[in-house]
């Protein structure tokens, strides 16, 4: 799952990113609105956490701009208690918000909670066959028998099941899983790849050549 | 409550008075109209007696005694009229000799007691007695006549007056009260109309204002003054929410910063040099929040007109320079350039805050600005004035953002990118230690070519404000 994070103040944006790549998360950020929107309209993020007060451009126009591209859930954050912020940025296509100061929890699971919302999947786990996916606890288990992923192994399996049954080509893997100053080795996603089906099972995510992967 | 009433007071009052009023005219009408009354049947007694008193007071030594009394009317015609005239008349007469013997009388007179006698010199004589009002006239022998009539018709005339005086009196009495009622109410309603007014601005709706109908009147002049000072409370009132609105924003930057570092910092065992990591930023967000109380503390003080300048003789020059050293590590960090051309100049003021003046314009111009900015200082005496200016050759101000640069929390640059934004108050709290030395601050720019910033003070003596 990549995000992308948008705030203005240097500490905040970097802790913010800190705690969501530590999440798991494919961690993006911008200090900026021009920079944000560019890279908004750029990548493919499955989810964008927004301040609405940024120079170049603020929040709620990125999000009007964006929105015309876009469909990407976006969490807004804001400085101000008057609602008329909050209502113009839900009216604009925010998905959600939050007032600063906030409780880093509630984010992460405010941004979980858009993330599932928007693969159009309510329930935190995810299950095929003997695999089962809790993706609020960020655990993995097989046959009821937890086992131990690393965070990339987990983002991918998190990924190819929302999109189960679909094929995922390599590029939008990497798309969603490394973030633009990730370190990436073409093989990379085969070693990610190959390490799953040892913990998962052989058959557990097939390789349509020239396409990409998929689980059924 | 009914007695608190301006209204029932006013009325009140009114009717009081008006009672008062009423009842003192109409006694003085009522008592005019008997006293006229009384008068015109004096008048005519009086008359009755002129005529009468010489038929039976005969002239001076023996009596008259061709003359015979009136009730033997067959000797003269003339009496005999008065004689008739009398039995249907109300007056009657009675007649007496010096000797008081009654001489002649009218038909239909009363059991008269014959009056006097009276001292000498007294011609005449007027008694009311029982219903009778009566007159007598005297000759200088004492004989006499009297002449009286029944005042029980005028008694009951006057009485049929009385109620007609009250009746009419209670009447106007009524529509006077009906009319003070109505006019109280009406010189009363702009009062009704203010409170109602003040009622809802004080319920929320600081909008409202009072509608003025005469605005030249007492009320209207009150009125309008009202709605000067409520445009000038919603005013205040606005500012005051924007102030607070700004200052929590300002607030929770910082707070964000320190709970996000302190939370993810907790959420796994880290590495001491994470944690000293961790630590430096929650010391650089606590610091932001220190200066930005401290602003908010100094802009309270302003408020408040507890701002207590610590007035003493000193010289600008001393100020400069150690507003010059302060900014000069930040200065050399940045990479501006700072120059500087110092007079000594005399001044009355806090050394201490017109130093905090010129290092928050030398910071603006240093931190706003691309490395490699010139900055120059100077410091000079005019006519009656001091003058600091502080000019750069950097980016320049846009000439929309000139006139609210003094205005609290106003950025001109929205983000707090590098470092470089404070909360937005430093030349708010500027400009306010500037005029409470009497003094004032001015700035020019130009876009792309500098900014000048003008401190002029009043040399020497310095009165507070």
């Amino acid at each position: 799952m990549r995000l992308l994070v948008v705030e203005d103040e240097e500490d905040l944006r970097h802790g913010l990113e800190q705690a969501l790549r530590e999440e798991g998360y494919a961690v993006d950020a911008a200090g900026d609105g021009t920079d944000a929107l560019y890279k908004a309209e750029t990548w493919e993020y499955d989810a964008i956490v927004l301040d609405i007060m940024l120079p170049g451009l603020d929040g709620l126009e990125i999000l009007r701009r964006l929105r015309k591209k876009k469909t990407v859930p976006v969490l807004l954050l804001t400085a101000r208690d008057g609602f008329a912020d909050r209502v113009r940025g839900l009216d604009l296509g925010a998905d959600d918000y939050l007032i600063k100061p906030f409780d880093l929890g509630e984010l992460i699971a405010r941004v979980r909670a858009l993330i599932r919302r928007s693969a159009g999947a309510p329930s935190p786990v995810l299950a095929l066959g003997t695999v089962s996916v809790n993706t609020a606890a960020r655990t993995v288990a097989v046959d009821d028998k937890e086992i131990e992923l690393t965070a990339r192994e987990y983002a991918l399996l998190e990924y190819l099941l929302r999109r189960r049954g679909a094929v995922v080509s390599r590029t939008e893997l990497y798309d969603h899983l490394f973030a633009e100053e990730d370190e990436s080795y073409s093989n990379l996603l085969d070693v990610h790849v190959c390490n799953l089906r040892k913990k998962l099972g052989k058959d557990f995510i097939e390789t349509r050549r020239g396409h990409g992967y998929v689980v059924e | 409550m009914l007695h608190k009433s301006i209204r029932w007071r006013i009325q009140l009052w009114h009717g009081v008075l008006l009672s008062c009023l009423m009842a003192g005219m109409l006694t003085t009408f009522f008592l005019y109209e008997r006293s006229e009354r009384l008068r015109t049947i004096d008048d005519q007694l009086t008359s009755l007696a002129t005529v009468l008193l010489p038929r039976f007071a005969p002239p001076r030594g023996e009596p008259d005694l061709d003359r015979p009394p009136p009730d033997e009317p067959d000797r003269h015609p003339e009496n005999r009229a008065d004689s008739s005239e009398f039995a249907k008349s109300p007056y009657y007469y009675v007649a007496w000799s010096p000797r008081r013997e009654i001489v002649a009388k009218s038909p239909a007179a009363p059991a008269v007691p014959i009056p006097g006698p009276v001292s000498r010199g007294t011609t005449r004589l007027i008694r009311a007695r029982g219903d009778f009002r009566e007159l007598a006239m005297f000759t200088p022998e004492q004989s006499g006549v009297l002449v009286g009539v029944s005042t029980a018709p005028l008694t009951a005339q006057l009485h049929r007056l009385a109620g007609e005086l009250i009746a009419a009196g209670l009447v106007l009495l009524s529509f006077g009260l009906a009319g003070g009622w109505f006019v109280a109410g009406h010189a009363l309603r702009p009062i009704g109309e203010i409170s109602a007014t003040a009622d809802q601005i004080a319920g929320g709706e600081r909008s409202k204002r009072i509608p003025i109908e005469e605005a030249d009147s007492e009320l209207g002049r009150l009125a309008t003054v009202l709605n000067r000072t409520f445009d000038r409370l919603e005013k205040a009132f606005e500012q005051q929410v924007r102030f607070t609105a700004d200052a929590s924003h300002e607030l929770r930057t910082p707070v964000s910063v320190i709970l996000t570092q302190v939370q993810l910092a907790l959420t796994r065992e880290r590495s001491g040099a994470e944690y000293r990591e961790t630590i430096a930023i929650c010391q650089r967000a606590a610091e932001r929040m220190r200066v930005l109380v401290n602003s908010l503390l100094d802009l309270a003080r302003i408020d408040s007109g507890e701002f207590d300048l610590t007035l003493e003789d000193c010289d600008l020059a001393k100020v400069a320079s150690g507003a010059l050293d302060m900014v000069a590590p930040l200065a050399h960090q940045k990479g501006a350039c700072l120059r500087s051309s110092i007079e000594s100049v005399p001044v009355r003021g806090d050394a201490l805050k017109l130093g905090q003046v010129l290092v928050n314009i030398l910071q603006n111009a240093i931190q706003h600005n691309a490395a490699g900015v010139e900055i120059s200082l100077t410091v000079q005496r005019g006519q009656d004035k001091a003058f600091l200016r502080v000019s750069d050759n950097g980016v320049g101000i846009p000439g929309e953002a000139l006139p609210q640069l003094f205005e609290r929390f106003y950025r001109v640059d929205k983000s707090r990118a590098g470092g470089a934004g404070g909360a937005g108050l430093g030349l708010a709290i500027s400009k306010a230690i500037v005029e409470a030395h009497s003094g004032a601050i001015t700035v020019e720019s130009t876009l792309g070519a500098g900014t000048v910033f003008l401190v002029s003070l009043p040399i020497g003596s310095f009165t507070s404000s």
